[in-house]
């Protein structure tokens, strides 16, 4: 009896630590969507409670007003390239270095290993100046193209240990039958690769997403900002107005938000290979 | 097979170009960008040699800013980690209620833009209406409540817990994965000697995330020099460079005060370090293959 009491409260004890660290990790996030919710008469009495009634109207107001539907729409423009030529940049040429020989194979391997390890200040001064020559300051493209030369040493890394991984024996069959590297890759491959091109598709998502150093370099209008770049503007504009900064944080975090949950998988299978293997 | 080669070029050429366009180019430059005197202006570049990495050794913001990437480093390598471990091994007993739902919700933090996480925190440490402060009256400690980012005492130390913040969800995933890899027979032989659960934890698992937790410990080190996003959104170094970090005061230098030069050999130094963390990184990651 005495040994069942103590495992009961050893359970209790354990779980409560662990409720109590959630609570860190949560409350902060949930606060703020709560407060985006709250009634605008309310937030001066009672800016961080729970609110009496949820009010979809600083949302609406935030999105019209504060101009973030722009912002949202900015930030599609630039993911939607982003990480479709990431996914399709960095699978190619993860199958290369998984499957075929070529000359300098392990020399270019080094190469992009190398790049894993600078850190992206260190490249910015002379990125700035590039676009800035290249006419493409407050364009999309300053936002998506240096993800296409950034992004590569992690994805192809990651392609690279999803691709190994499939048998040699299905690509030399179809080589028997004919089918050329391309249609091998398009129609073999990639369907085999799933799981991984999912882990890097939310991978390359999160950090498009979330980027806030290229956009406050390249971007000086005010109609071409991100959601991250619109939202500082924004909080620094309405500081008076805490309801609506919430608001913009929520139109903001919700969509990363639900990536993660939908793809939670993902990206712990893209952490763990990337860090243990 | 000679005549497949350009073929099989044709998978990697396309990334290799963009790779050489916007990091390998960009790097090269900066190297000898931080040999000039460039103002980001003027038509011409004048090759000053060392002089701008001289002119670092003499600069107290510099050191500065290097100390508080120092005492970041220290707490991110020690704190998240620790706490990674023990959620980790918590979290993967029976005891725990829903594994997953815990999972899922310590590693949250890590997938929000740090503008996001900055402004939440910022609303937490606000001093009128902030959730600290009147955490702190509540429980009756009030006299402690001050602007925890306006005073020059507190700025740095409120950042690095931010910053362990939206990271130790990541330790522990990647500790789990770790205590995933330990033969379950290591426990169950320890069980049948009767060992407790403390024993255990010291007698295998730490022992055998020997490994995971260099590597953890090699990121928070890489990640921490680099920081940048949130003390730019939070304090932008301030007040007073006391929470000014390398990479703000690299950035300021060179895009605010238009020092190109003198920015560029900031950005260079700090890639030295952070390239010569992450080769070890990498060095202790394909040891094992």
């Amino acid at each position: 009896m005495n040994r069942n009491n103590l495992m009961g409260l050893r359970k209790i004890v354990l779980n409560s630590v662990l409720l109590l660290v959630a609570a860190l990790a949560l409350v902060p996030l949930v606060m703020m969507w709560l407060a985006a919710l709250r009634p605008a008469a309310e937030s001066l009495v009672n800016p961080i409670g729970l609110p009496s009634r949820l009010d979809f109207g600083n949302l609406v107001e935030a999105w019209r007003v504060g101009r973030m539907g722009l912002y949202f729409k900015n930030s599609l423009l630039v993911i939607i390239p982003r990480v479709g030529g990431v996914l399709v940049l960095a699978s190619l040429a993860g199958f290369a270095f998984a499957k075929l020989p070529f000359p300098c194979k392990t020399p270019l391997l080094v190469l992009f290993l190398f790049g894993m390890t600078l850190p992206i200040q260190a490249l910015i001064i002379p990125l700035f100046y590039q676009m800035k020559n290249l006419g493409l300051i407050n364009t999309y493209a300053s936002l998506f193209l240096p993800a296409y030369g950034f992004s590569m040493p992690f994805g192809i890394f990651l392609m690279r240990s999803f691709f190994r991984s499939l048998p040699d024996e299905l690509l030399e069959s179809a080589r028997i039958d004919g089918a050329g590297e391309y249609l091998i890759f398009a129609r073999i491959v990639v369907p085999l690769a799933m799981p991984g091109m999912l882990s890097l598709l939310v991978f390359e998502f999160m950090w498009g997403w979330n980027d806030f150093l290229i956009p406050l370099l390249m971007i000086w209008k005010e109609s071409m900002r991100t959601l991250p770049l619109g939202v500082i503007y924004f909080s620094n504009k309405y500081t008076v107005n805490p309801t609506l900064v919430a608001a913009g944080v929520t139109i903001v975090s919700f969509p990363i938000v639900l990536v993660y949950l939908l793809f939670q998988r993902g990206f712990e299978r893209g952490l763990t290979a990337g860090a243990i293997k | 097979m000679k005549k497949n080669v350009g073929l099989h070029m044709s998978f990697v050429l396309p990334a290799l170009m963009f790779y050489l366009l916007f990091v390998l180019l960009p790097i090269s430059t900066t190297f000898f960008f931080s040999l000039t005197d460039w103002d980001g202006a003027s038509p011409s570049k004048n090759f000053i040699g060392l002089e701008n990495y001289w002119g670092l050794l003499k600069d107290g913001v510099f050191f500065k800013s290097l100390l508080h990437n120092i005492l970041w480093i220290a707490a991110s390598i020690t704190v998240p980690v620790a706490m990674g471990l023990l959620l980790a091994v918590m979290v993967s007993t029976s005891m725990a209620f829903i594994p997953a739902f815990y999972r899922v919700v310590y590693f949250l933090p890590a997938v929000l833009s740090s503008v996001v996480v900055g402004i939440i925190w910022d609303w937490i440490y606000n001093p009128s209406f902030g959730l600290l402060n009147s955490g702190l009256s509540w429980v009756g400690l009030g006299s402690l409540s001050r602007g925890w980012l306006g005073d020059p005492q507190t700025v740095l130390a409120c950042l690095i817990a931010v910053g362990n913040w939206s990271y130790f969800g990541f330790c522990m995933v990647i500790f789990i994965a770790g205590l995933q890899s330990i033969d379950p027979a290591l426990y169950e032989a320890a069980d049948l000697d009767g060992a407790g659960s403390g024993i255990k934890f010291f007698a295998i698992t730490i022992p055998l995330l020997r490994h995971v937790t260099s590597l953890l410990v090699l990121n928070s080190l890489i990640g921490s020099f680099k920081v940048f996003d949130l003390v730019y959104v939070m304090t932008r170094g301030g007040p007073f460079n006391s929470s000014e970090v390398i990479a703000t005061y690299m950035f300021r230098t060179a895009f605010t005060l238009n020092r190109v030069g003198y920015g560029s050999a900031i950005a260079m130094v700090m890639a030295m370090f952070v390239i010569a963390c992450s080769c070890a990184y990498l060095w202790w990651r394909e040891r094992d293959e």
